[in-house]
């Protein structure tokens, strides 16, 4: 069976963002002492993301939810209009967005797991 | 006859456990987006060190808040039930095999299988609403 690329990377993000989205989950609920209240406090967000692994985590998820969202926003918004200026359209728009809030969510991991603040 | 328009209206109306799950599937999927698009830049007032991040915990962590979290665990439970299932629809495993059509010719594609997965989305959903009520309301850990 032959699958467009970018609905197989849809899919591969699915399962991606389930390993990620287990671990995101996991460490602000039941993996922290501190319960949920906690484990959303601010020395221990920080303290989170000093750790490399779940810096890189945290990176995983923002890309690839990203593009999992972004791409379902797309083949929805695709479904109303079939015509090649709102399929460009469409495609560079989200895009764009896609790409400002994964550089926005890149910058605050990089400030705080870097310590550069 | 005139061929009907597709738009966001063509999502309700039907009666169908596969038409609601297609409807639910876009819902949680649209709205799990928005929540993903406010939840990065809101995650990003932790830059403006810890007073920052006490005003935004201090709007995030009302009822409504929390209402709205378990909103978006219960959304995470059903779609990615729901995804699971149009995945392996993709790949045909839950599909039954084609033959021909027949009178009264009633879609034979949403097998018991499908079926049961829709379901189990729902009580996923349910799971998920509840593990979050339990953390975030009852403090459990």
């Amino acid at each position: 069976m032959r699958f467009s690329p970018v609905m197989l990377l849809h899919y591969v993000t699915a399962i991606l963002i389930l390993a990620f989205g287990a671990v995101h989950l996991a460490t602000h609920s039941f993996l922290d002492p501190a319960g949920y209240s906690g484990g959303i406090a601010y020395f221990t967000v920080i303290s989170h993301f000093w750790n490399p692994l779940y810096a890189a985590t945290l990176e995983g998820i923002l890309v690839t939810v990203a593009y999992h969202g972004f791409n379902g926003v797309r083949n929805i918004l695709l479904e109303f209009r079939q015509d090649r200026s709102w399929n460009r359209a469409v495609t560079v728009l989200l895009l764009l967005f896609g790409t400002v809030v994964i550089v926005y969510g890149t910058r605050t991991i990089l400030i705080v797991s870097l310590g550069w603040r | 006859m005139r061929a009907a328009r597709p738009g966001v209206k063509r999502w309700f109306g039907y009666r169908h456990l596969s038409r609601t799950a297609f409807m639910m599937q876009r819902v949680t999927g649209i709205g799990l987006v928005a929540f993903f698009v406010l939840h990065v830049f809101d995650v990003g007032n932790i830059t403006g060190g810890s007073l920052t991040w006490a005003n935004f915990l201090s709007v995030a962590e009302t009822p409504l808040g929390g209402i709205a979290l378990i909103l978006v665990l219960a959304s995470i439970g059903f779609h990615f039930m729901n995804g699971l299932r149009l995945m392996l629809g993709e790949f045909g495993v839950t599909l039954p095999k084609p033959r021909r059509p027949d009178y009264p010719y009633l879609p034979r594609f949403f097998t018991t299988t499908q079926r049961l997965l829709v379901i189990l989305g729902a009580v996923m959903g349910i799971i998920f609403a509840l593990l979050g009520y339990l953390f975030i309301f009852l403090g459990v850990d």
